[in-house]
């Protein structure tokens, strides 16, 4: 099962989908990684003005994983919902030329 | 510290030009210049600027203004936060001169967007994203567009408030000759414009452009010497939120807005309600909705009605964008912080013609960086 990496405060427990070097909440230094594997959909938009080498239209959205932790990707989902479960998944994010940038995507859970 | 003053304001006209951004820049510090009728004895040059590398392959913005000028020997920097380098250039330019350091200084911002598509545009503009979220191919509109979804589910706020925002500001910017767009739309226009990011349409956004405005400013004790009308710079306020936008708790908070608005309220001595006029971040309408209400000017979830029922007019409570915003008058992004600035220092000196707001005394520039990943407030007041 593909998974999105989170980043444990190892002091306190803050998660975040982000690595730092100090924790945004009591400053520890050491982190261990969790997988988030179910997440709901806050938010979303499908995007007719893409940036070179993305998709058009690309869907990008925003996923709750609990805990307070938020994950933003691309959505191979059709007719996206707020409320919505999403899943990671491995896809192709950007071609530039022959070359891909592999990536986690949601797709329906 | 020193009280500052902003002596004289220039700007060049904000649209679809054939000059390179150093151009654009001298043009509006020339006018700033002439404004304040002085040629000589600056002591620094502060140059905003998002991106001269990137859409035109050029650096060292403060050298090349300064020589374009003959103001050699004066040092100059070129200052960059974002869509907020204009506001932090300010700034630095008010720090010189409250410090004692400099007693006459410069301030240009400027960008020449135009040269690139608009989707090399969206990628140059999307430098400021955090990689991970980058990757994932966001812009600066998608991620507003996602915040717009939000606050229009959460307030039950109807989507012609938006589009309102866009009618007000495209009414105040046919009254501003230097203005982007000299064009009146209307609420069905704006809502039958094309999708760019649902729920947000081409007319919910500011245009792509090339301009440039400059300030003079010197210490208040000096300021006659230059202006029957200084306008004082009475509260500053600055404020960095967290780089990639899935850490913070609500996507539709600006805690950087409200941080530095509360800075520059304290150091003002002001309050929300003690502010005539104000130029708030545009780049697309919901922020002007949003950043109304982080600073206090709305109550949160209201902002979208008060601005729809016309508190934001022209001939409202406080007169928003008078200037047409970044949706009208356009979004040089360097430029924008100082354009605003501009614009509040006509307002109180009386100069803005058919778009005058009454007889303001104390105005309020909010210059957003990405989104919402930094912000910078500016008070200014009338020092006559």
């Amino acid at each position: 099962m593909t998974s999105i990496v989170a980043y444990r405060c190892q002091g306190c427990g803050h998660t975040s989908t982000i690595k730092r070097l100090r924790c945004s909440k009591c400053r520890g230094r050491d982190f261990a990684e969790v997988k988030l594997e179910k997440g709901v959909l806050i938010t979303y938009t499908v995007m007719n003005v893409v940036r070179p080498g993305y998709a058009k239209p690309l869907t990008i959205g925003l996923a709750d994983f609990g805990e307070g932790v938020k994950a933003l990707a691309q959505l191979a989902i059709n007719n996206p919902r707020v409320g919505m479960k999403v899943k990671p998944a491995q896809a192709v994010l950007r071609k530039i030329e022959n070359r891909a940038l592999l990536g986690t995507i949601f797709e329906e859970a | 510290m020193r009280q500052v003053a902003i002596v004289g304001v220039g700007m060049t006209k904000i649209g679809k030009s054939d000059k390179n951004v150093v151009e654009l820049l001298a043009e509006a510090a020339l006018k700033a210049m002439d404004d304040a009728g002085v040629g000589e004895g600056f002591d620094e040059v502060f140059v905003g600027n998002m991106a001269a590398g990137e859409f035109e392959g050029m650096s060292g913005l403060g050298d090349a203004l300064v020589s374009m000028l003959s103001l050699e020997p004066t040092p100059a920097i070129r200052i960059e936060n974002m869509t907020a380098s204009g506001a932090s250039a300010i700034h630095a330019g008010w720090l010189s001169i409250a410090s004692g350091k400099s007693s006459l200084v410069l301030v240009a911002g400027g960008e020449k967007m135009t040269s690139a598509t608009t989707e090399k545009t969206a990628d140059i503009v999307a430098s400021f994203t955090h990689p991970v979220e980058r990757d994932q191919g966001v812009t600066l509109p998608a991620l507003v567009a996602m915040a717009a979804r939000t606050y229009l589910e959460r307030y039950n706020a109807s989507r012609e408030s938006l589009a309102y925002v866009a009618v007000k500001n495209h009414h105040n910017g046919s009254l501003n000759p230097l203005a982007q767009f000299q064009r009146r739309i209307t609420v069905e226009e704006a809502l039958s414009s094309p999708v760019i990011c649902d729920p947000l349409r081409l007319y919910d956004f500011c245009p792509i452009s090339d301009g440039a405005a400059a300030l003079v400013l010197a210490p208040l004790e000096d300021a006659g010497r230059y202006t029957d009308k200084p306008v004082k710079i009475t509260g500053i306020g600055a404020a960095t939120d967290t780089h990639a936008i899935q850490e913070r708790d609500d996507i539709t908070r600006m805690d950087a807005v409200r941080i530095a608005g509360e800075k520059a309220y304290r150091m003002s001595g002001r309050k929300p309600r003690d502010v005539h006029v104000a130029e708030l971040h545009d780049m697309a309408t919901v922020l002007e909705i949003m950043i109304a209400e982080e600073l206090g000017f709305f109550k949160r979830g209201s902002g979208w009605r008060e601005i729809e029922r016309g508190a934001a007019d022209l001939g409202g409570e406080l007169p928003i964008n008078t200037s047409g915003g970044l949706k009208a008058r356009g979004h040089p992004l360097g430029g924008t912080g100082v354009a605003q600035v501009v614009e509040l220092v006509m307002q109180l000196q009386g100069r803005c013609g058919e778009r005058q707001a009454g007889e303001p005394r104390i105005g309020l520039a909010c210059n957003l960086a990405g989104f919402a990943n930094a912000a910078a407030v500016t008070i200014v007041e009338r020092g006559w």
